[in-house]
């Protein structure tokens, strides 16, 4: 009791000394519910921890990833940002040309302390952009097939499906119209037609999905892309997949009821799928079209990045609290009860040993299937500006399908001039800004 | 008389279709409130809860300073409603009784105000209250809000309809103009003032956007952005937890309309506005 008061107290005192003698640095995050309570406790470790160096962290939540690119841009045109901002994985390229961010590599040249070779190669391949590391990676998932054990042990299925073929058919197998039990659900996310054309080793925007130059043209047309959103139409009109609409929940909601037996999600909800579920869990890798695909899942979540229009002295402070979230301890705690995969080799070799994933093998098969994909351009993620828009495209694209007023192609067709214009129309924008601003060069 | 109840018990009647419709809603927020573990995804779904558990409103106290969130709302919202009563009860009066140039411009600009939607005033005002350092405040999440074009042409509709006789004698009798005001004309508009104090303080209370945007800590925001952390994006969302917190939410408004419902609906109808 004695020593939770004294800290209590020092940690006051430290906040008060620091807002003495130092603002505390604003970071503001999108993180909700549990997540967000663990994003605050480990906020409030690394204050108590640094109070004696005088920095403190005032995290803020500001609504959604857009809302908070919403907040961040007012606010940059008064100077008033804060010094750590969390952003989505689809804002990485905006965020680069805003010209408003110091890289984290800067800051971290020099500090061999600085875990950058110990960040996964699935992930580095999709935040290293041109040699660098621009922001720290936090929160990363990827896809998996979760299904119910107790239903597959029934049909008398012995393993999950791995191509697409399968995916059909074990839908076939395991729906029951009378009781209105579904084979398979998914939302209707662009999420996973991104990711359905990287496990086909495919990519989303010409120029190696952005990576090599700007990307000019989308690439909805392949036969992959056409071939993946017909699939899904047939299992939605055979009453086999449930549809039920955007957003992640609805999905999620359905498979841990019961009412479907397979569910392709992110793996950050593991754990809590896990814990909801009333019969047994486990995941398996998404499946292939065919097996001899050469590709692999994307990562996808959130970085956190370090804003420069703050004091020199202040992002170095920011800098520190990257490093503690980047720290082992602290990527354990948030792998081990959030379901996102750690940044760290090292990590997941020192929970492997210990027999972490012995006890919980449905959180190792992400952490497999991220090792598993191969280093191509299509797993590496696409890198646009105009990533927000072009989900919109997709989505509503595979809504006409879905709803029966679109064929695949000509519904695909519309997506693609979309997104092509918005590529234009962001290229154009940026190269006027780039002409008047050469710092900017990603 | 027999007749009329008739008519009245008809009237209830077909008035407790749309009323049951309205508070459907709530009733199912208020049950799915009380359920816990599988029971919110239970298929077929229940509509009432196996017992009435609090464990959600423990959960949804712990997750965020709800309590916090509620007091911010309450004063910002409180505030926003006197001092946007104030300015439209003044601006009012004037433009509906005293005779000076240009009136009719000043109406008109007045009314242009409601043509202008919020968002497009966010960026210049964040910068003026930026440089004034009031950012994160009560009165950077107030001031913006202190006036509003809808309250006083709301007002002015109202105070016109009342005998400009009235105000002659008093001034005869040597009343001045504030003292008219205040003491005879406000009570006398109270209908429409309480009306138009309810609607402002439920607009302030379901802002969203500008509270988000000028607050910096979490300290200062209030209980919509609260909401908005129940919220998930794409990780599982604790169904009766959210429910829990919307409860706790939504309480304090409709608590308020239900106790002044009565001067709502006559202010709104009296100035035959919709």
């Amino acid at each position: 009791m004695k020593i939770t008061l004294f800290i209590f107290l020092a940690v006051l005192n430290g906040a008060a000394f620091g807002a003495a003698v130092m603002k505390p640095l604003q970071f503001w995050h999108s993180m909700t519910g549990d997540n967000g309570k663990l994003m605050q406790q480990l906020v409030t470790e690394f204050n108590v921890k640094n109070a004696a160096k005088g920095i403190v962290i005032q995290p803020q939540f500001v609504g959604t990833y857009e809302e908070g690119i919403n907040k961040l841009r007012t606010s940059l045109l008064a100077k008033k940002g804060p010094h750590i901002i969390q952003i989505a994985d689809l804002g990485t390229q905006v965020m680069i040309d805003s010209g408003a961010v110091t890289p984290l590599q800067d800051l971290a040249a020099g500090d061999a302390d600085f875990p950058l070779k110990e960040i996964l190669p699935g992930i580095r391949r999709y935040y290293e952009i041109g040699g660098k590391f621009y922001s720290l990676p936090f929160a990363t998932s990827n896809p998996v097939l979760y299904y119910n054990v107790d239903a597959f042990q029934k049909a008398n299925l012995k393993r999950p499906p791995e191509t697409f073929a399968e995916i059909e058919t074990y839908s076939r197998v395991l729906s029951d119209k009378s009781s209105k039990v579904t084979g398979i659900t998914w939302p209707l996310h662009s999420w996973f037609f991104e990711q359905f054309l990287a496990i086909q080793g495919k990519t989303l925007v010409n120029f190696d999905n952005g990576r090599k130059q700007r990307a000019t043209e989308a690439l909805y047309l392949s036969s992959e892309a056409i071939e993946f959103v017909a699939l899904w139409n047939r299992m939605v009109k055979e009453g086999t997949f449930a549809n039920v609409g955007r957003g992640w929940e609805p999905a999620e909601q359905n498979f841990l009821a019961g009412r479907s037996t397979m569910l392709i999600t992110s793996t950050s909800d593991v754990f809590n799928i896990i814990r909801k579920a009333k019969f047994r869990v486990m995941t398996a890798p998404v499946p292939k079209r065919f097996r001899e695909n050469v590709g692999g899942t994307i990562v996808g979540g959130n970085s956190l990045w370090i804003l420069n229009h703050t004091p020199a002295d202040e992002q170095k402070m920011a800098y520190e609290f990257l490093k503690f979230m980047a720290s082992k301890e602290t990527q354990r705690k948030w792998h081990t009860s959030t379901g996102y995969f750690p940044i760290r080799q090292d990590l997941i070799a020192e929970l492997e040993k210990e027999g972490f994933y012995e006890k919980f093998p449905a959180a190792r098969t992400a952490i497999n299937q991220l090792k598993a994909s191969p280093e191509i351009p299509a797993t590496q993620g696409a890198l646009i500006g105009v990533f927000a828009e072009a989900r919109v495209h997709i989505e509503s694209a595979i809504e006409r399908v879905l709803s029966g007023q679109a064929e695949p192609k000509e519904s695909l067709a519309k997506a693609k001039v979309q997104t092509d214009e918005a590529l234009a129309r962001y290229n154009k924008s940026f190269s006027a800004q780039r002409t008047a601003k050469p710092s900017a060069k990603p | 008389m027999g007749k009329l109840n008739k008519n009245k018990v008809g009237l209830t009647l077909v008035l407790c279709l749309p009323a049951i419709l309205h508070f459907a809603p709530i009733f199912y927020l208020v049950c799915m409130s009380f359920k816990v573990g599988g029971e919110v995804i239970q298929y077929p779904p229940k509509l009432l809860p196996e017992s009435l558990n609090l464990e959600n409103y423990r959960a949804a106290l712990e997750m965020a300073p709800l309590s916090r969130f509620l007091l911010n709302s309450v004063i910002v919202s409180s505030a926003m409603m006197v001092l946007q009563v104030f300015t439209s009860i003044l601006a009012a009066y004037a433009l509906a009784r005293i005779e000076f140039p240009k009136k009719e411009w000043i109406l008109g600009f007045v009314l242009m105000t409601m043509f202008v939607p919020g968002e497009v005033t966010i960026i210049p005002n964040y910068f003026t209250l930026a440089r004034w350092e009031w950012l994160n405040t009560y009165r950077g999440l107030v001031a913006p809000y202190a006036a509003s074009g809808f309250g006083v042409f709301l007002l002015y509709q109202f105070f016109r309809t009342v005998p400009k006789e009235l105000e002659e004698a008093a001034l005869i009798d040597g009343c001045s103009r504030l003292r008219f005001l205040f003491q005879i004309l406000v009570p006398l508009s109270m209908p429409a003032i309480l009306a138009f104090a309810l609607y402002s303080f439920v607009n302030s209370w379901n802002q969203y956007l500008w509270p988000l945007v000028v607050t910096q800590s979490t300290d200062m925001q209030t209980a919509q952005i609260g909401l908005g952390m129940f919220r998930a994006q794409n990780e599982s969302m604790s169904w009766g937890v959210v429910m829990a917190a919307t409860t706790l939410l939504v309480a304090p408004t409709l608590l308020l309309f239900v106790a002044t419902q009565r001067h709502f609906v006559r202010g709104i109808t009296m100035s035959g506005m919709k």
